[in-house]
């Protein structure tokens, strides 16, 4: 055993321990428990819920669905565009999701900004519309904000997958075996990218589900996704809401389970399809052909779309924070000033550096654990199994929150910023690993063989040349890992009881007011922070990649 | 000659042991400020308002010169956060040292409240100001028909109103029928808040009154023959209601606030509301247009109140009591009446205190759930 294996091994034991084993061992102790004391005729009370059949096939449709189309219109969107574009990315990686679904409802919604545009020009719908591109509630517009919002994350994921895959080779023996561009991208990178895509498949899946503030907002409520029923029975003091919050939390967790299994089923699948196309000597389909072309047409457009998109929503979140007296038909508000920026800047100053205090200081721990368990994964030479790594991710929040809020009550632990950070710790590890791992296990160690016949340490080489050479991903796993601490709502707001307020907590308490100028403020904060970290990654990868080109 | 009178003595000892029991609470009531002194009040309140959010900043400012008392509101989207965390406290043995000093609460959170032992007795007698509370005036003794029992001390007023825009109604008293017949000559601009969400539930038991011309079963715990001759009534109203409603009744606003949001994007006709001067805040703050009118169900306006508790395990119980009567006071509920800050109508008697509107009387609590379960079952598949 080496030196560096004497440090890293304890190291990962220590984050299994204190970021896995110990949060989630108790959550699911005290859960399992409670599930074992549920009778048959709570079972039966539960199964006869009001709604709960289409709230179930609605969460099953939407974390199906969504991510699929996602992933796809990100893999069409690849096929041209190098990793370059990724600076564009940030902004769209960053805005909230709440605020990024405020604002496409605000611009398409039938008394939006669109129509009210339309208005001022032609005097039309001097009323709102029945119908415009987007209701204000539905499935329908629910779906198109999750995709809007899933689609960068997966574009950012497959440019760390085509960064570790020989692409220009794969398109030369695409290209002399005769395939066209678009099919070597189809037919031999993209069965490589899915199996790459496996863990964010699952972690866009698994955020589907549960994602409950989105749907309450825009969501079908009659009844709404399985989360928000939950949600529903929990805010529920009646005697059986209890029992219907806890089997409705059982049923999320097997549906996430389901799910993840049909995840590891889409790579073999996609793969099995293109041999039997093969096998079978056929040409491709002549639907497949024209609906791929017109996929790749419309992937063209993405770009400039997201940025329409995304600049969009951030000129209707900063207009609406400065807006006094905006109603229907007004295209512009009646006045614009900024007594709320200054009024608030007073309060909003200690929120921002608590945030930043707990995002930097969280992302790094869940970065440095990340590192830790990675390296002791190949010391040990056994690549341990993915996903408890990811439990974090992939455990309902709330019980699993409130498990930990009754933990401290027990041992009379005063609420404090402390609890708040492991718990950000917690659920920003899952997220650090997902984006580093990768890149990670497939690093060619014969490079640290060199450096150490080159006479540096063991340790030495893992920080002079894997870390450099990893840069791109364990930035962007810090980045990650920060901006998910800071849109942590639940832990945040159960465990620091009001001691600790975050730009996130704010913005969702004060946003169940619906002001949307109020919220419109603190998402456009809760916004700029990690928009800043990531442009600030961006830039300094694109630094050293020029330095090091020159 | 002096005669032994009973009465007499009696009538002249009153006041000498009313002088006698008061001056014993103004010394324990400076104990209290003493011991409040220096330390911060953790007050669980919704945090949606950006006036209520500002009114709790003013106060906090006020309570820290006056008494060196710091309020420190702990915004929630729904109370029902802080019922929870009581909650869990009670089944974890956290018997003292809990996060939460002070509650802005009433209806169903209190009923819990209450039934779980989880609330701090007797502050209602607790704090000196509460001798000003209007008690033969406004009903604050039951909270959604349960006795408050000096566990909750009355903060403010709600009375259920409806906002609607350009002049959607003639008087400003409406009926059930009228409300139909609105919808149905304006298909799809009307909808409400989904039960169970208070508000929603409020315009169920405001159109089960008007239905069933206050029936006086509507005041007693809901017996199931009460609601089998009761409830169908109602059914058929809303049967006939909901294809006229903002997208045919198959998708309803989340909240009050969403539904006020939809006013102001001109999406909705009319909104409902609990606070009787929300109307005239909103529209003063441009947070409303200027052409919105206020209705209420000519039943009466279904009125109840708002409190203020301290939880058993409160660790600042005596900065929590110095607050909830400054929270009382004359001056700050003056400023909460006054629609430029908040516009909450008092509990205690202003100079200028706005007028109500003519009111009714809460249902019994146990409508509360039995609405909220049937409608879910009938309308939600």
């Amino acid at each position: 055993m080496n030196n560096s294996a004497r440090l890293f091994t304890p190291a990962a034991v220590v984050s299994v321990l204190v970021l896995i084993v110990i949060p989630l061992g108790v959550a699911l102790l005290s859960f399992g428990q409670q599930l074992g004391a549920v009778t048959a005729a709570e079972l039966l009370r539960f199964s006869n819920a009001p709604g709960l059949v289409p709230a179930t096939v609605y969460s099953l449709a939407l974390a199906i669905v969504a991510p699929l189309l996602a992933c796809y219109m990100a893999l069409a969107f690849s096929a041209r565009t190098s990793h370059k574009m990724s600076v564009w990315l940030s902004p769209l990686l960053s805005i909230p999701h709440l605020a990024f679904a405020v604002g496409i409802v605000f611009l398409f919604s039938p008394s939006g900004w669109l129509v009210r545009a339309l208005h001022s020009v032609s005097g039309a719908f001097a009323v709102p519309p029945e119908v415009a591109l987007l209701p204000e509630r539905s499935f329908t517009t629910l779906l198109v904000v999750l995709i809007l919002k899933e689609v960068p994350f997966l574009l950012l994921m497959i440019y760390s997958a085509c960064a570790q895959l020989p692409i220009a080779r794969y398109r030369q023996v695409g290209c002399s075996l005769g395939y066209s561009a678009t099919a070597s991208w189809w037919q031999l990178i993209v069965p490589e990218l899915l199996r790459r895509l496996t863990l964010p498949m699952a972690a866009v899946m698994v955020y589907t589900v549960s994602v409950v503030d989105i749907p309450l907002l825009i969501g079908p409520n009659l009844p709404g996704v399985l989360a928000q029923e939950v949600l529903a029975w929990q805010r529920d003091f009646a005697p059986y809401a209890g029992v219907n919050a806890l089997l409705g939390s059982a049923l999320l967790l097997g549906i996430t389970l389901c799910l993840l299994g049909l995840n590891r089923l889409h790579q073999p699948l996609y793969a099995w399809a293109l041999t039997w196309v093969w096998r079978s000597g056929r040409a491709m389909p002549k639907v497949l052909h024209v609906l791929g072309g017109t996929a790749m047409h419309v992937a063209r457009l993405w770009l400039p779309m997201m940025v329409v998109l995304s600049i969009g929503v951030l000129v209707s979140l900063a207009v609406w924070s400065l807006a006094s007296g905006w109603f229907y038909p007004r295209v512009l508000p009646s006045a614009i000033n900024a007594d709320l920026w200054q009024r608030e800047w007073l309060y909003v100053q200690p929120m921002i550096w608590t945030t930043l205090k707990l995002a930097a200081a969280s992302a790094t721990i869940a970065l440095v654990a990340a590192l830790a368990c990675l390296e002791a994964q190949h010391t040990s030479r056994r690549r341990w199994p993915q996903w408890p790594m990811l439990l974090a991710l992939l455990a309902p929040q709330l019980p699993l929150v409130m498990a930990w809020q009754y933990g401290a009550s027990m041992f009379q632990l005063a609420p404090h910023l402390g609890w708040v950070f492991w718990a950000h710790c917690v659920f920003a590890f899952p997220y650090a690993y997902l984006v580093v791992a990768g890149d990670y296990q497939r690093y060619d160690r014969r490079w640290l063989l060199v450096g150490q016949s080159l006479g540096y340490s063991p340790l030495g080489c893992w920080l002079r040349l894997l870390l450099p050479m990893l840069r791109r991903p364990i930035l962007y796993g810090w980045v990650i890992a920060f901006s998910v601490s800071v849109a942590q709502y639940v832990p945040t707001q159960l465990l620091g009881a009001g001691r600790v307020v975050t730009l996130t907590t704010e913005a969702v308490n004060v946003s169940s007011g619906g002001d949307r100028q109020l919220l419109s403020f603190y998402a456009l904060w809760q916004f700029i922070l990690p928009l800043a970290a990531l442009l600030a990654v961006a830039l300094y990868l694109a630094l050293v990649t020029r330095r090091q080109n020159a | 000659m002096y005669k032994f009178n009973l009465t007499s003595i009696f009538k002249r000892l009153l006041p000498a042991l009313w002088l006698l029991a008061n001056t014993c609470t103004a010394a324990d009531w400076s104990e209290v400020q003493a011991e409040a002194r220096g330390d911060t009040v953790y007050f669980y309140a919704w945090g949606g308002s950006d006036d209520v959010n500002r009114y709790l900043r003013w106060a906090d400012g006020e309570l820290n010169r006056r008494y060196g008392v710091r309020l420190k509101h702990v915004k929630v989207p729904d109370i029902a956060q802080a019922v929870q965390r009581l909650q869990v406290d009670a089944q974890a043995g956290r018997l003292d040292g809990g996060a939460i000093d002070l509650l802005w609460v009433n209806g169903e959170n209190f009923h819990v409240l209450k039934r779980d032992n989880l609330l701090l007795p007797d502050v209602l007698t607790a704090v000196p100001n509460s001798a000003d509370l209007l008690h033969d005036k406004l009903p604050l003794a039951s909270d959604f028909g349960v006795p408050v029992d000096g566990l909750e001390v009355p903060w403010g007023i709600g009375q259920f109103n409806l906002i609607a825009r350009d002049n959607s109604f003639a008087d400003a008293a409406i009926n059930a029928a009228q409300l139909l017949d609105f919808a149905k000559q304006n298909p799809g601009k009307l909808s409400y808040p989904k039960p169970p969400d208070f508000i929603g539930t409020t315009l169920l038991k405001s159109l089960l009154l008007d239905l069933t011309d206050s029936d006086p079963r509507l005041y007693q715990p809901a017996s199931e023959t009460a609601m089998a001759q009761l409830l169908p009534v109602l059914w058929q109203y809303l049967d006939k209601l909901h294809p006229m409603l903002w997208e045919g009744g198959t998708v309803f606003a989340q909240s009050s606030a969403q539904q006020l949001q939809w006013l102001a994007d001109a999406k909705l006709s009319v909104a409902f509301s609990f606070n009787p001067q929300e109307l005239a805040a909103k529209v003063e703050a441009s947070r409303l247009p200027r052409n919105v009118q206020q209705h209420y169900f000519s039943v009466g306006a279904i009125t109840n109140s708002h409190y203020l508790a301290i939880p058993r395990n409160a660790s600042h119980s005596a900065a929590a009591k110095v607050a909830i009567n400054f929270l009382i006071s004359e001056k700050a509920q003056q400023r909460k009446a006054d629609t430029a800050y908040w516009g909450d109508p008092a509990v205690v008697d202003l100079p200028e205190g706005g007028t109500l509107l003519p009111s009714a009387t809460e249902l019994h609590a146990s409508w509360q759930n039995a609405l909220e379960q049937r409608w879910l079952q009938r309308y939600q598949r």
